[in-house]
């Protein structure tokens, strides 16, 4: 992506596979095009690991209830994939629907991860889960590989949370973070409950920062500002409020690494902007 | 001996002058007048606290039992401690058995209302700790402890998973475990050209992690018991910090109760146990958790409330109860069930105190008819009464209808003086059919019926003027009070008495009253008593008209003037509901040769009574050895009331029925001008009779509508002169000449004034003097029997010629 002075999202990509989280990322995906004037485009992957597995000759499956050993069968496998991509169609349309956003729908076969990315390559804006159908906890392999991998931006939705107000933006007064701001300004569609968060070390740089915030937001509705030095603050800010967080990579107190602890620490919604 | 008419005096013992204008200058009377028997018991029994010494207080309607019995109660308890205070409450080791707690009196109310605000403190303090930043943290961390824990148990199976090349694929319902290239499973066709070996080698090493994940999936649910335990205790924690110092105020304020201090123990303990019952408010649950809530068997927060049953507070004294409608339940107190969702449901809330709750420790009074009258009351009362404590089983149980699960309220002990107000006959009929009875009601309150006149009048006009102002009516004059004390002495039946039942009083007070108003009077005279008592006679007299109209027409044949061979007018009494009157009846008798029988015709068809059986019996007796004691009484003789259809008892008519035998057997008319009441003995006697004044008037109304002639009256026994309180216009009659009254207290007497021939007395040869009326029957009879003996003689032999 390149750095230019409005992103423009046409195109939100939901990735859909018929999990509770995914259906959340969904209310919130088709609520972001809705706002933003996108298109909806959902992506069913089917697992091809999970179908080669079944093709084994020796292939079974442990009940993750009970332990207890149950036979895997290809066949079978085929059919509750059909089964959950069209529930996840079906959702997808009922939601589209009721926004009245444009939509479409595609299945592909591959490895999860692996599709998710070359779709988001074509997308705008990867939306998904923060917990999938997970073996562990925190956010799902999936999850984490698409937010710190993807080439475009990821929008994280957490079990339960929509895509409310108000906003909170991260802001180190650079050119990429003047994008994130105008994006977060669209998000915030002039309810006046922007918060921006003027990531500075120091007090005087930040009192700077934060006039460029304020006169790039002239006409766009009330905004607060508060100034965050470190990564704890900025995650406390996010933990309180429970609202959308914003932030782009090159936000100066903040690098890769931080990402990662980011997102085990926060479980609001997050997007990150590419 | 000519028998003489009574004085017009001894007709109506009028009232002397009194000492006063009007009744406004009277004051009130103390206490009830001639009770004194009943106030001594009553006295008694309610000093005596002691088991079985309830009272029962009996005797006719409208004697003040209620209103003395309810004073005597008042001024007693007022100076006695007041009863102690009731609750039930919940109990947490069984809630189907809510337990009772007694507290000083004044100590319930106080104490349901710390009891509300606690829960009103807790409903804020308890979210307040769950919602604090502390709790969410702590929360997070036991949250993030369990995660790890199931991370560790994964990643372990993973990690060696990935040391054999094989991984953990997620499938609809679990894992499966797959051998895999880089980080893609392998295919399965590339898989099949694998050679053998590493064919079986995959195999086992898919095996071993297998069920090392098989072991890891089973230890799961353990490690969130795990935690869930955790946060209990951290529940518990917050929970303890959110009602420890409320629970400490309370004990503080409740300390010199060692009850409540051991129910605010189990509250805690319980509140600790259900804290989420106090946060359903403040957490957004689903919809399932809802209906749960609504769903489920115990009341949330109620629980930890009070039912104050019984709240003494303020009280002065012990209490005072009563209980107008003696209901099974109103006695014993119920269980109230509430709808909720198509089921009934109860709690320890529902409770409800009977009359038995809110008189312990003090006095129930209740009417014993209708306690007898409401199913199991009764049994109920004798029940509690013996185990000494009240118990709240509802009717369904213990009829063994119904085997539901209900409350059983621990009972509570019972102190109660109990006092039963009925008639004489409801409390001898309990004395003689229920033998607990007697062991219960040990002392009887025996009200009067009347009182003795003399030196009660102006007492008894006090009482007036008591009554008069108690309901507020107008002052009532002398002459109105002398009416009134006279109509006490009528409504008792006795010229010396005066009635103790101050209903009817009170009735003709209030009558009175209305007829001075509509006369536009300021206070009430004479003329309005008497237009208040004409009208109470008028309102109820259609009965008595219609016998008067059915005599005046002829169709009941009564002669008033005249003489008749063995016919007699006869005197009887109508009671219709509270008014009597008395209407003559024909009494006639025929005689003739027989085997000593005298006949009973009433008796015969069953329209007689025994009494009146025992009366014929009694003057055949008479007769017999009067007239014919040393010869065979050869007479058949046969009695009758004419034109009797409904029946007769009572043995007042017995002298009358004695006249017209002897008139039939001595052939001399009897005077139909005079009417007879009156009994007799085996010896002739004349005795006392009931009704006697409403028989004269009877008969006087039905001479008085042919007119009076001058020669007609009635005789009554001697004895019954006492009673004689007659009507104005019958004792201005009399008085006049017109009309009159003689006594007789012998048959001999009366057949005098009947036939107005001597009756003759009885020489030391038992013969009769020439001419009277005994020797005429006495004659007859020996005339009968020698004609008996002639029958019974063998007939001699015909002479041959």
């Amino acid at each position: 992506m390149t750095t230019q002075a409005r992103p423009d999202l046409r195109r939100v990509l939901v990735a859909l596979d018929a999990s509770r989280a995914s259906l959340d990322a969904l209310s919130a995906a088709a609520a972001l095009a809705a706002r933003l004037g996108a298109e909806l485009e959902g992506l069913f992957v089917e697992d091809v690991n999970l179908v080669r597995a079944a093709g084994l000759p020796f292939a079974s499956q442990l009940s993750s209830l009970s332990g207890a050993p149950q036979p895997l069968e290809r066949h079978s496998v085929e059919l509750e994939l059909r089964a959950l991509a069209a529930a996840a169609r079906a959702s997808l349309a009922e939601a589209a629907g009721r926004l009245q956003v444009e939509w479409s729908f595609r299945v592909v076969r591959g490895q999860v991860s692996a599709e998710l990315l070359s779709a988001a390559a074509r997308a705008d804006v990867l939306v998904l889960g923060r917990t999938g159908r997970r073996v562990r906890s925190g956010p799902g392999e999936t999850a984490r590989a698409a937010t710190t991998r993807s080439p475009t931006s990821v929008l994280l939705v957490g079990r339960g949370t929509d895509l409310g107000q108000p906003v909170l933006v991260a802001y180190d007064g650079s050119p990429a973070a003047d994008r994130v701001l105008d994006l977060a300004a669209r998000l915030d569609a002039g309810a006046g409950k922007l918060t921006v968060l003027v990531t500075a070390a120091a007090p005087g740089p930040a009192d700077r920062i934060a006039e460029r915030a304020r006169r790039r937001l002239e006409n766009k509705g009330a905004a607060r500002y508060i100034v965050v030095a470190r990564r704890q603050d900025l995650v406390a800010a996010a933990r309180s409020s429970g609202a959308l967080l914003v932030f782009g990579p090159a936000s100066s107190a903040l690098g890769d690494a931080d990402l990662e602890l980011i997102l085990d620490e926060i479980e609001s919604p997050l997007l990150v902007v590419r | 001996m000519a028998t003489k008419p009574l004085p017009t005096e001894a007709l109506c013992r009028r009232c002397p002058t009194l000492p006063f204008e009007t009744t406004a200058e009277l004051a009130d009377v103390e206490g009830p007048l001639g009770q004194e028997r009943a106030m001594e018991a009553l006295e008694f029994g309610t000093g005596l606290r002691a088991p079985g010494y309830h009272i029962f207080a009996l005797g006719p309607p409208g004697v003040g039992k209620r209103s003395l019995t309810t004073r005597v109660l008042a001024r007693r308890a007022a100076a006695e401690p007041a009863a102690e205070d009731w609750c039930y409450l919940n109990n947490f080791s069984d809630p189907q058995k809510p337990r009772a707690l007694r507290l000083p009196a004044g100590r319930g109310g106080p104490f349901k209302r710390d009891m509300e605000q606690l829960i009103e403190d807790l409903r804020a303090s308890i979210p307040a700790g769950f919602e604090s930043e502390e709790y969410r943290m702590r929360l997070q961390v036991l949250e993030k402890q369990l995660a790890e824990e199931r991370d560790k148990a994964m990643s372990a199976v993973q990690s060696r998973a990935a040391e054999r090349h094989v991984t953990l694929v997620r499938t609809p319902v679990g894992f499966a475990v797959a051998p895999v290239r880089g980080s893609e499973v392998v295919d399965p066709e590339q898989f099949r050209q694998l050679p053998e070996e590493e064919q079986q080698r995959i195999q086992k090493d898919i095996a071993a992690i297998q069920e090392e994940l098989q072991v890891a999936l089973r230890g799961m649910p353990q490690l969130e018991r795990k935690h869930r335990d955790r946060v209990k205790e951290l529940n518990r924690e917050m929970a303890l910090y959110a009602v420890g110092h409320l629970m400490d105020e309370l004990r503080q304020r409740h300390a010199d109760s060692p009850e409540i201090v051991a129910h605010l123990e189990a509250v805690q303990a319980d509140v600790i146990e259900n804290v989420h019952d106090f946060l359903g408010s403040a957490e957004a649950e689903d919809a399932a958790g809802q209906i749960r809530k609504l769903f489920s068997e115990s009341p949330a927060l109620s629980r930890y409330g009070v039912n104050l049953m019984v709240d003494n507070g303020g009280a002065i004294g012990r209490p005072v109860i009563r209980e107008d409608l003696p209901t099974f339940a109103n006695l014993a107190g119920r269980i109230e069930h509430h709808a909720h969702f198509g089921t009934l449901v109860t709690d320890f809330t529902l409770i409800r105190p009977g009359a038995l709750h809110r008189a312990n420790g003090g006095y129930l009074v209740l009417d014993a008819r209708r306690l007898l009258s409401q199913p199991l009351a009764w049994e109920y009362l004798k029940t509690a009464l013996e185990a000494g404590e009240v118990r709240i089983d509802p009717p369904e149980r213990l009829y063994g209808l119904s085997a539901t699960a209900s409350l059983e309220p621990e009972p509570i002990p019972l102190d109660v003086k109990l006092v039963l107000l009925g008639e004489r006959h409801v409390y001898h009929l309990l004395a003689a059919y229920d033998p607990e009875f007697l062991a219960h009601f040990k002392v009887a309150a025996d009200f009067e019926d009347a009182m003795p006149r003399d030196g009660n009048e102006l007492q008894y006009a006090r009482l007036v003027a008591t009554l008069a102002r108690a309901d507020k009516l107008r002052p009532f004059s002398r002459a109105a009070v002398a009416l009134a004390i006279e109509r006490a002495s009528r409504l008792a039946e006795d010229a010396e008495k005066l009635t103790a039942q101050i209903q009817p009083v009170e009735d003709l007070l209030r009558e009175a009253d209305a007829c001075a108003a509509s006369a536009r009077h300021d206070g009430v005279g004479a003329e309005d008593v008497q237009a208040a008592i004409d009208g109470q006679i008028r309102r109820q007299g259609r009965a008595r008209e219609r016998l008067l109209e059915q005599i005046a027409r002829g169709t009941r044949l009564i002669d008033t003037s005249g003489e008749k061979v063995g016919q007699v007018n006869g005197l009887s009494v109508v009671q219709l509901g509270q008014f009597a009157f008395g209407t003559p009846s024909r009494i006639t008798a025929r005689v003739r040769l027989g085997k000593g029988e005298v006949v009973d015709i009433e008796r015969q068809v069953e329209l007689g009574g025994p009494i009146h059986s025992k009366g014929v019996l009694i003057l055949a007796s008479l007769l017999g050895a009067r007239y014919a004691s040393d010869r065979p009484f050869s007479l058949s003789a046969s009695l009758v009331f004419e034109q009797s259809y409904g029946g007769v008892d009572g043995d007042s008519a017995s002298s009358a029925e004695l006249y017209a035998l002897v008139s039939a057997l001595s052939g001399l008319p009897v005077r139909q001008s005079v009417a007879v009441t009156g009994s007799v003995n085996q010896f002739g006697q004349v005795q006392a009779i009931g009704g006697v004044n409403e028989k004269i008037e009877g008969f006087f109304d039905v001479c008085r509508a042919r007119g009076l002639s001058g020669d007609q009256g009635v005789l009554i026994p001697g004895a019954n002169a006492k009673n004689l309180m007659l009507r104005q216009d019958v004792v201005e009659a009399c008085s006049s000449g017109k009309f009159h009254v003689w006594t007789a207290e012998h048959v001999d007497e009366g057949i005098e004034v009947l036939t107005g021939v001597p009756a003759g007395a009885g020489g030391a040869d038992g013969a009769f003097p020439e001419g009277t009326v005994n020797a005429r029957v006495a004659a007859r009879l020996a005339q009968l029997a020698a004609a008996a003996r002639a029958f019974a003689a063998p007939q001699p032999a015909k002479e041959q010629p």
